[in-house]
């Protein structure tokens, strides 16, 4: 052991090696002058402090925005994550129950509380349910603290079955105790990134850097997650400022831009997917911003950007009808026509082919629904293609 | 060779001038003399301006100008000292002394490349420099070109095989270049004159490398406490974070470990890249920047910095750091997806599809290497309604 503990070097301790090693050089005949290399200390710049910025919460922006507020609130977006204490579906189910070999789970509604707890037939873990991460269109998975750390849920409600089931990624795994079985301890990190992405506010940038502040958040993804903290904008409105100070404006960005940096950043941009052991398989079909990444007509235009099907203050429009525009504003709607030069808006031109075989509900066919195993769920594929039959998923 | 080409220019000077001209060169010399005696009694500073005023009545003395840069390198004022030595080096280029000695500024000034270069042109002239090729060996090292390291530290190694810090560096490439076993033999020989902070931080790369990152953090940990200032304990305590997911923690390793080093590669590096996703363009940059200079061809380098650039609208250099980066790791997908992205911005589609095109062949070929490929690039149960395609 004492050997193999020696033949492990940390590798960049070399710098202190250095001080050691470098030569003392004897320079000019004339002198005996030398030059010793030793380790100088450089000085670090300190960091300036930077302003904690504050999320007012949805309330300040509907005083001036209450119609966008309000269409926001009733939007999958604003519902991405919901406390245990007024989740609706733990209200709606309060009794939910689950059977994984010996391990029994229960979600039991006990007053404003919902109690996740495990059984193993000889003893239980009981922990009160924090905190409902997703809507529930899909599926609902839990998120409680034990221990002083959070864990996500093994088992997550699906809507499709009305029941619960095993969290995406836990099949197969057989737990080994009662805390195991209860679910997955997340790392600080993983935390940060599921709070940072299903609410709002609880990321704050402090003086010593970007903290996780559970304390100070909002559920869902409301108007400050995307346009960024309004308290500057809201003093300088109540100061009189002409004009007064802007919000982040999102409908400067290019089509990519939105994709992959402004949606990307939660929705997993194509860097993000790419990055991943086989890029995710079958269930990147969930990571939208990818899939439209390698569709052929993917560029920097607006009309292929999120936003130009999706209105994010909405809720999403399910009919395949209403996306016809869509395609539209760049497809020809005759097979064989010249390409139209015709600028649809401003700068832009509607010059992509026409489709053979429908003019009529595209998404249907070139989007697929693609069910991702465990999911309980069909996700629409947004790699935008020509699907033949049999041909595998391209991942 | 340099005192008598000294010699030589000063008689060959005292010759051709003009009397009224030769009390000049006396003065200068007698200055140059002072600077000599100064400097060998320690007095610094008085030896700089003895130097300084030699040079300001001629301003060509070689001997003058490499003195004064020692002077300078020795008040750890490397900038200075290199501006010298390239003055003196641009009068005669085959001082190989001189060369060195700027090579060593260069190299105290994290100008590693620079520095590479010139022990490199060193060992041109004179193979047997064994001080330069040690010197150039680290310089590969740090530039993160293990073989090229491995290659000049074994040379040295075989003449010197006393040589504690050699053998370190060299056992330490070896580690890093899988080359284990010969790791472990020269870290064998070393590990016993290593204080108890540098043997808590081997505990700690243990710990890491076994994949026990909460004993890792441990011994890192006890390293750090004993000596705050031993050189990357906290950037490996930082990467252990990072590791175990608590970037918050990592991050107030690696500014720790800059505050002692701020030319720490990958303090600069990981702290500018998670500064950069927070949206800390500000404080990432310059962090970034860095790094890439002190390694231009890394490529997380490259990668991140272009990152930044794009993040900050210039999408001129970005490209520029993308294409550099994937022309020196071909198989970097990321860089080329990104590349891709910033090439439609550009309105460069024919550039974009040929990197998709690259793209997709580069994830077939990942597709092919992993044990599950095949299960993955089934078809789904369930695609809705699949079209045939339309009869041409």
């Amino acid at each position: 052991m004492k050997k193999l503990i020696r033949i492990i070097l940390a590798m960049t301790a070399m710098v202190s090696a250095l001080a050691l090693t470098l030569p003392t050089r004897e320079l000019l005949a004339r002198i005996n002058a030398a030059e010793t290399v030793a380790e100088t200390a450089a000085p670090q710049t300190s960091k300036p402090p930077v302003a904690q910025s504050r999320y007012l919460g949805v309330q300040a922006c509907a005083a001036c925005h209450a119609d966008i507020v309000e269409k926001h609130q009733a939007s999958s977006m604003a519902r991405a994550m919901e406390k245990a204490t007024d989740c609706k579906l733990l209200l709606q189910y309060p009794n939910l129950k689950f059977q994984l070999d010996k391990f029994t789970f229960r979600i039991e509604r006990q007053g404003d509380k919902s109690i996740y707890i495990i059984g193993d037939g000889k003893s239980e873990l009981s922990v009160p349910i924090l905190y409902g991460f997703g809507q529930g269109k899909a599926g609902q998975t839990y998120v409680y603290e034990y221990n002083g750390e959070f864990y996500e849920s093994r088992v997550s409600f699906y809507a499709d079955i009305r029941a619960l089931d095993l969290t995406l990624g836990y099949a197969g795994e057989i737990p080994k105790n009662l805390v195991e079985a209860g679910g997955r301890r997340l790392s600080v990190d993983e935390t940060r990134r599921c709070f940072g992405c299903h609410t709002t506010g609880a990321i704050a940038r402090l003086p010593e850097g970007t903290r996780l502040r559970v304390s100070h958040l909002t559920p869902g993804v409301n108007c400050e997650s995307c346009h960024g903290p309004g308290d500057q904008h809201v003093a300088a409105l109540k100061a009189g400022e002409k004009p007064p100070a802007k919000m982040k404006r999102l409908a400067d960005l290019d089509g990519d831009d939105v994709a992959q940096n402004m949606c990307g950043s939660c929705h997993r941009s194509v860097e993000d997917v790419i990055a991943l052991p086989s890029r995710g398989g079958i269930g990147n079909v969930r990571f939208q911003p990818y899939r439209i990444f390698n569709s052929r007509c993917y560029s920097a235009d607006k009309r292929i950007g999120c936003t130009a099907c999706h209105d994010p203050h909405s809720s999403l429009e399910q009919s395949a009808a209403f996306y016809d525009a869509k395609c539209l504003a760049c497809h020809q709607t005759s097979a064989g026509a010249k390409p139209e030069t015709k600028p649809v808006t401003a700068g832009e031109s509607r010059d992509a082919r026409a489709c053979k075989v429908e003019t009529k509900n595209c998404s249907s066919c070139h989007m697929p629904r693609v069910d991702v195993p465990g999911s309980h769920f069909k996700f629409t594929d947004h790699r935008i293609r020509v699907v033949r039959e049999g041909a595998p998923f391209p991942n | 060779m340099f005192s008598k080409l000294a010699h030589f220019t000063l008689m060959f000077a005292l010759w051709v001038v003009p009397i009224q001209d030769r009390d000049v060169v006396r003065q200068s010399e007698a200055q140059f003399a002072r600077g000599v005696e100064l400097q060998q009694k320690g007095d610094l500073d008085g030896a700089r301006q003895a130097y300084e005023a030699a040079l300001r009545l001629i301003p060509q003395r070689i001997d003058a100008l490499s003195n004064l840069g020692v002077i300078y390198a020795k008040l750890g004022q490397y900038d200075k000292a290199a501006l010298n030595y390239k003055a003196a080096l641009a009068i005669d280029p085959n001082e190989q002394d001189i060369r060195l000695n700027l090579g060593i500024a260069y190299f105290q000034t994290r100008h590693i490349e620079e520095a590479r270069r010139e022990f490199t042109q060193v060992l041109a002239a004179k193979p047997s420099n064994l001080q330069a090729r040690q010197l150039l060996g680290v310089c590969q090292f740090q530039l993160g070109k293990l073989s090229e390291a491995i290659k000049e530290l074994e040379t040295v190694y075989n003449a010197q095989p006393e040589n504690v810090g050699v053998a370190y560096v060299l056992g330490t490439a070896y580690l890093q270049n899988d080359q284990v076993e010969q790791g472990r033999v020269l870290i064998d020989k070393v590990f016993k004159f290593l204080p108890p902070a540098e043997s808590h931080m081997i505990l700690g790369a243990l710990n890491s490398a076994t994949r026990n990152h909460v004993g890792a953090v441990e011994e890192l940990k006890m390293a750090a406490n004993l000596n705050p200032k031993l050189a990357t304990v906290h950037t490996q305590l930082g990467v252990t974070y990072l590791i175990t997911g608590n970037r918050d923690l990592a991050m107030d390793e690696f500014r720790a470990e800059l505050k002692n080093n701020s030319y720490d590669f990958m303090a600069n590096l990981r702290l500018g890249w998670l500064l950069r996703e927070d949206g800390n363009l500000d404080e990432a940059e310059p962090l970034l920047k860095r790094a890439l200079e002190m390694r231009p061809d890394d490529v997380a380098a490259l990668f991140h910095y272009a990152q930044l650039a794009q993040a900050r609208g210039r999408i001129d250099e970005s490209v520029k750091l993308l294409e550099r980066a994937v022309e020196l790791h071909k198989e970097f997908r990321q860089a080329y997806v990104l590349l891709a992205r910033l090439y439609l911005k550009q309105k460069r589609s024919a550039d974009a599809e040929r990197l998709r095109a690259i793209i997709d062949r580069l994830n077939e070929e990942e597709q092919k290497r992993q044990p599950t490929a095949d299960k993955l690039s089934e078809p789904p149960k369930a695609i809705d309604r699949p079209i045939k395609p339309p009869q041409l």
